[in-house]
């Protein structure tokens, strides 16, 4: 029961101030003082251990030149330890196991970063990212949180994003790849790397029903993230397709592909019943491309523009509207049906 | 909010505890909700058909003085306020009304801007009071909860080109500001809109208990809280980019604490979020404060190591709050 459903509900019994304090205690409307002060005390301390860690690596970028080379690297490589013991003794999923290893796994991050800035190696970013992702995954499996999985995500997306989006053509991973691959298949790539993720996810979701057991990376709001990763990357890999970009000109096959794989990713989602999430996400992402392919098709000039400013206007309104009935629809039903199982 | 429990489970229970009469009339089939990515994806989608729709107007009726322009945006106003007024429950005569509502605040602050010549705070302040009155006459949900927002972004905006000036704009953060006026400003723009939220929480039963007042205020709310997270990024337009150019070192500029307010601030709506039981915009409001905190990397006024000490010297009081907090009996 949302807040919608609440105004609702007083309006139509036209409840006083009082009687309005108890609906909202019934509803659980609102947080109770003990989960008050857990979500005060886990806030406080998520945002010290970022805080902390966004000052380490600040100081890092600073390359303050009074601390010298190997003080900086005893000052990363002993906040490691620090973290890494602090989880031994209080492992998670104790809180301050969980957030010690988070500490961790930033200060890797930070430790990759002092390790370039101070030799140069020529790597590319996207390779930190990279190497970041791999080196920082026993810390995050051994964390049992949520949290950590979504920075671990976001990690692996920047790395994704730097190198299938800005193809650096350098690296190991790009020996994998040869420059016949452009941009719009590399972002398909990052794509699919997504998808690979969201398919274990869900896997883990429901070995997790079946076993009433806890699965971290299984959470709903990670799910939702991985997947609105895939989308994002698709959504630009389209957007490249259907404009071309640098030396690569428009390409209709890649554009093709992405508008299969997002219809693809809907009709599963449709056919699974599970949450409409999925396809007001593909919906998106395939109303923006429609209007892309039709700024690309209009002719230049006044009456070029005109037609273009007038069907991207008409288009937008209609799928929006169409959208948000065909969404809301499903999600009464699929709710409904729910229920009476 | 407890899921389990529906609005017909709350009926009885508050027929149960005497609340609400044996006999009171039964509760009418649910208004529509809509999940918060329907509502994101209808508004962006809206927003962009009201800028494309306004440019075909303008083409076409070769729109270009500050009259015409002031006439279109009215009409355009006009037109969106009786299709949410005649049409209430049709998507797609909704997302017409948002498309021209958007349209006609476009002209009309092109018109403002056209009017006001070389200065940035006049129209900002002239949008930012428009803002307000949509939020009241609007007769629809997300319209009131963008001009909420669009009015707080306005609202900064003003006192930002007031105080330090046009004609620096671009150069603000080559000058020196001292800490107070920084942080004068900041709390002059931001405590008030933080205020009014921590005011409409507390009471929410009592103007949930006036269903006029609840219909204007609860998606105000959730506009000032989105304000609170991603509109603090109007406090510092141009600044934002600087890093881009920059040559050569700055003065000191305490503007540059600004994102880190901003981050607070965000907590503090991530607080608000929690309190409504909103879990999309809590989790915009923690996306919202990392990003201050990357922007807090990239603005010039002051040396990373400064910035690390201050990052290093938050966390801490962070962590120690939390602890002791943890242990309070």
């Amino acid at each position: 029961m949302n807040r919608t459903e609440l105004d609702g509900l007083v309006a139509h019994y036209r409840l006083s101030p009082p009687q309005v304090e108890r609906a909202l205690a019934l509803a659980g409307a609102r947080p109770t003082p003990p989960e008050t002060t857990q979500f005060v005390i886990r806030a406080l301390l998520l945002a010290g251990v970022l805080s902390l860690a966004a000052g380490v690596v600040f100081f890092i970028a600073a390359n303050w030149h009074e601390l010298r080379v190997i003080g900086r690297f005893v000052l990363v490589e002993a906040l490691i330890a620090l973290s890494v013991g602090l989880a031994f003794w209080r492992p998670p999923p104790r809180a301050i196991g969980r957030y010690a290893l988070l500490a961790a796994f930033l200060m890797v991050g930070a430790l990759l970063a002092l390790f370039g800035q101070t030799y140069q190696t020529g790597a590319n970013v996207y390779e930190l990212f990279l190497t970041w992702t791999m080196l920082g995954l026993p810390f995050v499996i051994a964390g049992q949180w949520s949290s950590l999985w979504a920075a671990w995500i976001l990690v692996l997306n920047l790395a994704l994003g730097l190198f299938c989006g800005l193809r650096p053509e350098t690296g190991l991973l790009w020996a994998l790849f040869d420059s016949a691959w452009g941009a719009p298949h590399l972002l398909l790539i990052a794509t699919l790397a997504n998808l690979a993720l969201w398919a274990v996810a869900e896997f883990l979701h429901a070995r997790a029903i079946r076993t009433k057991g806890f699965a971290p990376f299984a959470a709903k709001s990670l799910r939702r993230l991985v997947l609105a990763s895939a989308i994002f990357f698709a959504t630009w890999g389209g957007a490249m397709a259907i404009f071309g970009f640098g030396l690569y000109p428009a390409n209709p096959g890649s554009a093709l592909l992405v508008f299969a794989a997002l219809i693809a990713i809907s009709v599963y989602a449709w056919l699974r019943r599970a949450d409409v999430f999925p396809l007001a996400l593909t919906a998106a992402s395939l109303i923006l491309l429609v209007m892309f392919v039709i700024i690309e098709s209009g002719n230049s000039g006044e009456a070029g523009f005109l037609v273009v400013a007038f069907m991207v206007t008409v288009w937008l309104i209609l799928s929006s509207s169409v959208t948000a009935r065909v969404i809301l629809h499903l999600a009464r039903s699929w709710d409904a049906a729910e229920e009476d199982l | 909010v407890n899921e389990r429990i529906d609005r017909y489970d709350l009926a009885a229970e508050l027929e149960r505890d005497g609340v609400i009469a044996a006999n009171a009339p039964l509760l009418p089939p649910p208004a529509e909700g809509r999940p918060w990515f329907v509502s994101a994806l209808q508004g962006i989608a809206g927003w962009l058909a009201g800028l494309f729709g306004l440019g075909f107007i303008a083409v076409f009726f070769k729109l270009s003085d500050t009259g015409s322009f002031a006439i279109f945006g009215v009409f355009l106003l006009a037109v969106a306020f009786g299709l949410y007024r005649a049409t209430r429950n049709s998507a797609f005569m909704g997302q017409l009304a948002l498309a021209a509502s958007i349209a006609g605040q476009v002209a009309l602050t092109f018109s403002f801007a056209q009017a006001a010549k070389y200065t940035v705070a006049v129209p900002a302040a002239c949008v930012a009071v428009m803002q307000c009155v949509l939020v009241f006459v609007m007769p629809n949900r997300l319209a009131r909860t963008l001009a909420a927002f669009f009015a707080c972004v306005a609202w900064a905006l003003t006192l930002r080109f007031a105080w330090w000036g046009d004609k620096e704009s671009w150069d603000i953060l080559r000058k020196t500001v001292s800490l107070v006026p920084a942080l004068i400003g900041w709390a002059t723009v931001w405590i008030p809109v933080a205020a009014v939220c921590a005011i409409a929480i507390l009471n929410e039963a009592r103007w949930m208990a006036q269903p006029v007042a609840a219909r204007i205020i609860r998606p105000v709310l959730t506009g000032l809280l989105l304000a609170l997270t991603f509109g603090t990024f109007a406090s510092e337009p141009l600044e934002a980019l600087e890093w881009f150019r920059s040559t050569g070192s700055t003065p000191e500029n305490w503007l540059v604490l600004w994102p880190l307010l901003n981050a607070l601030l965000a907590l503090g709506a991530a607080f608000g979020a929690f309190c409504l039981r909103n879990k999309a915009l809590l989790g915009v409001a923690i996306a919202a404060a990392l990003l201050h905190v990357g922007q807090f990397y990239f603005l010039l006024g002051t040396t990373l190591v400064v910035k690390s000490i201050i990052m290093l010297a938050v966390g801490a009081v962070l962590v120690v709050a939390g602890i002791s907090l943890r242990h309070k009996p």
